[in-house]
């Protein structure tokens, strides 16, 4: 996946360094070119101060003296190194005078202009003028490489700054897209952290023109999103709701049937279709309440609630199913406040219970246990049934899905949603669910709440907070 | 500065694209750049190690170490890269996928390392010599970071445009680089080889001096892209075809395997 901060970063850096390298090269070169004017120039002038020195006055053999010093104020460190070497001779040629560089042989031919040539082991450039008005010949010399040497110390003293200052504009450029790029993060944020249940539309009034279409977009998703939920609402509310009425009506004649057959064999079937609408009337209320309890549907009353007292009401209802399949039972434990939604609790227990109670053969035991831990409140349902293989913990949670075709020997039927329900509402509180072997024999299905108050919930009104 | 300039520019330019091709081209396979740090980390290392050993290394072989171990890695690195041409020929004829391939990270991290050593040495030691021992550091410190800076920019350019090509675009221009970059490697190592007398020394086969001269810019920067040599000699020159031979054989048998599997299927 490429990132457009270390494209831009990158690419940008690149060509400001190109750009000012090259032209610092370029800016060298000239400079370089210029010191060079600049030098000749120096030698011009001192070859013009000794042609005024009246050689011709001079006599009695070849006078040798000292080179020319330029005081280097620019780089002392290379001290009275830049000397000028001259010689002076008779229009014929003769040596008159030179300083101690320079050899007793002219250091170029006797040609007015600027040569480079070699002598004393280094290489010089020459300049020779001829003074027509006194006849003699003046040579000056510099030695090329402490020219060479001069001139760049000076230039590179130029070049430095701006190799310095380009990673420094790279850091700059880096925090500058950094910055550019911040809307998208804060767009990409605010999408990211919503609930599942927000489908409110993206704010458009601080969004940059290059996000405005990518937004309007999203909003367009968002609100498409938004009616397909409603819909899907609906129609499982509607249609739930709907099939109860017939479903109870079907009762009512079912339950009239059997009052007026008399023939045994035809009340036996009366009585098989009894369960019949029975299991379809579970099933129907259970889609109600598997719709009810989705968490991006459920609209919560989140509160703190006593999870021990609950579990004492839901268990005083279902205790009429316990009973009748002479099971043995015990509620353990006692306190444990969570933050959460009494209804939908309450259909998290008795779920856990009724299931429990199913899959446990007649006279089996169960034992719920609600209890204060380190973490906040734990909640468990064991049962000394057949268990749920491990292979199969996971996908016990989907809907419709039922363990070896629901084979159990409750004699009640099931629809398979009940953990489907159960699940629903874990998320809803953020807790956890986990399915295990129990000390009983059977299953362990084990719920931890989080502490009241110590988390955010999703959907929870600030004043219950 | 200027010589300084050309000469690091040149080393640079020689690395970043071979190490751009081996990055574009890894990417487009579905490979994660992960190679990348270890093959920089074991450049440097190896980059180093032969600079500061180079004299031990130089008595080898009866003096001819640096020459014969030079071109023994210049010339496992154009192996790899004929390897390497066969493996992004056989990507581009399947349709994209995003598995990586332990082949190709481990070729992309010889490759890479290889490069990286030589031309980390080369720098390394010309810095050394004429800007620590000849007294001329901030001219010569200058003109490597700016040489550096060029080359490097050069790449940024280079590695972007490749990545904006589509990938089957991208994996051929890769292999065809690749192919060019393995023939200047196998020039390289058969200059080295005649330096060390171990090739026979011979006529040069022509001159082009007089149109681009080797130690120009032009020539530096054809040299670092082509492996150019103003007077190459005949064994220079054949085996130098011979590598763009084996690459060519390599694209060539990617793609009658391809041809194959095609036929298999259906």
């Amino acid at each position: 996946m490429t990132s457009i901060r270390i494209f831009l970063t990158l690419s940008v850096s690149a060509l400001i360094l190109l750009v000012s390298f090259l032209s610092a090269i370029r800016g060298f070169r000239e400079s370089m070119v210029e010191a060079e004017l600049l030098f000749d120039q120096q030698l011009l002038e001192h070859a013009k101060m000794l042609s005024l020195l009246n050689p011709s006055a001079l006599s009695g053999g070849v006078r040798v003296v000292q080179d020319l010093v330029l005081p280097n104020v620019v780089n002392p460190e290379l001290g009275d190194e830049m000397q000028i070497a001259y010689q002076i001779f008779t229009e014929q040629g003769g040596l008159i005078l030179r300083s101690v560089l320079a050899p007793v042989t002219p250091m170029s031919p006797f040609e007015v202009g600027f040569r480079e040539v070699n002598f004393g082991s280094y290489r010089w450039r020459v300049l020779a003028i001829l003074d027509e008005e006194q006849s003699h010949w003046v040579l000056t010399a510099q030695r090329i490489d402490i020219r060479y040497d001069l001139a760049e110390g000076i230039i590179l003293d130029a070049v430095v700054p701006t190799i310095v200052t380009v990673p420094l504009a790279a850091v700059l450029i880096w925090l500058f897209v950094s910055f550019g790029l911040r809307p998208l993060q804060t767009l990409a944020r605010e999408v990211q952290a919503r609930e599942a249940s927000d489908l409110s539309p993206v704010r458009l009034d601080q969004v940059p023109r290059e996000l405005t279409q990518l937004s309007r977009s999203i909003n367009d998703l968002l609100r498409r999103l938004h009616g397909s939920f409603e819909r899907e609402k609906r129609f499982a509310a509607d249609a739930a709701h709907e099939l109860r009425t017939p479903i109870s009506i079907l009762k009512v004649q079912v339950h009239n049937l059997l009052q007026e057959l008399e023939a045994p064999a035809a009340r036996a079937s009366a009585r098989e279709l009894r369960e019949g609408i029975d299991a379809m009337g579970h099933l129907v209320e259970q889609i109600l309440e598997l719709n009810r309890t989705a968490p991006d549907q459920y609209s919560m009353r989140f509160q703190p609630l006593d999870l021990h007292a609950l579990a004492q009401e839901v268990v005083s209802q279902d205790f009429d199913q316990i009973l009748q399949r002479g099971q043995e039972f015990e509620l353990e434990g006692g306190g444990g406040t969570v933050l959460g939604d009494a209804t939908a609790l309450r259909s998290l227990l008795h779920n856990l219970l009724t299931n429990a109670s199913k899959y446990t053969p007649e006279g089996g035991r169960l034992r719920l246990r609600v209890a204060p831990d380190d973490h906040g409140t734990c909640c468990t349902m064991e049962d000394s049934g057949p268990g749920i293989p491990e292979q199969y913990r996971e996908r016990v949670f989907d809907r419709f899905y039922r363990l070896h075709g629901d084979q159990h020997d409750s004699g009640v039927s099931g629809s398979g949603l009940g953990l489907a329900i159960v699940k629903h509402i874990v998320d809803m509180h953020h807790a956890s669910i986990t399915l295990g072997r129990s000390e009983l024999g059977g299953l362990q299905v084990l719920v931890r709440f989080p502490a009241a108050g110590g988390g955010r919930i999703a959907g929870l009104p600030e004043e219950a907070a | 500065m200027i010589s300084a300039v050309i000469i690091v520019l040149r080393e640079v330019l020689e690395g970043v694209l071979l190490m751009c091709m081996l990055m574009a081209s890894s990417a487009a396979m579905g490979n994660r750049l992960r190679w990348l740090p270890v093959g920089l980390l074991l450049g440097v290392a190896g980059a180093y190690s032969y600079a500061v050993f180079l004299d031990p290394i130089s008595m080898l072989f009866e003096g001819l170490g640096q020459e014969i171990i030079s071109a023994v890695m210049l010339l496992s690195a154009a192996l790899a890269l004929v390897v390497y041409v066969h493996l992004i020929a056989s990507r581009a004829l399947r349709p994209a996928s995003d598995k990586p391939s332990r082949a190709v990270l481990a070729l992309c991290l010889l490759a890479a390392a290889l490069s990286i050593s030589r031309e980390g040495a080369e720098v390394y030691l010309y810095v050394y010599a004429f800007g620590v021992q000849a007294g001329q550091m901030a001219s010569i410190m200058s003109g490597a970071v700016i040489g550096t800076g060029i080359g490097l920019s050069f790449g940024t350019f280079f590695y972007y445009g490749l990545r904006a090509l589509s990938r089957k675009a991208c994996l051929w221009t890769c292999a065809g680089i690749a192919t060019m970059t393995s023939a200047g490697l196998v020039m390289q190592a058969t200059y080295n080889l005649e330096q060390a007398d171990l090739l026979p020394g011979q006529q040069p086969l022509w001159d082009t001096s007089a149109l681009v001269r080797e130690s120009s810019l032009t020539g530096e920067m054809l040299q670092a892209a082509f492996g150019y040599e103003a007077t190459p000699t005949a064994v220079q020159l054949s085996l130098y075809l011979a590598s763009v031979l084996a690459c060519l054989a390599a694209m060539a048998l990617a793609r009658l395997h391809a041809t194959k599997r095609q036929e298999t299927s259906t």
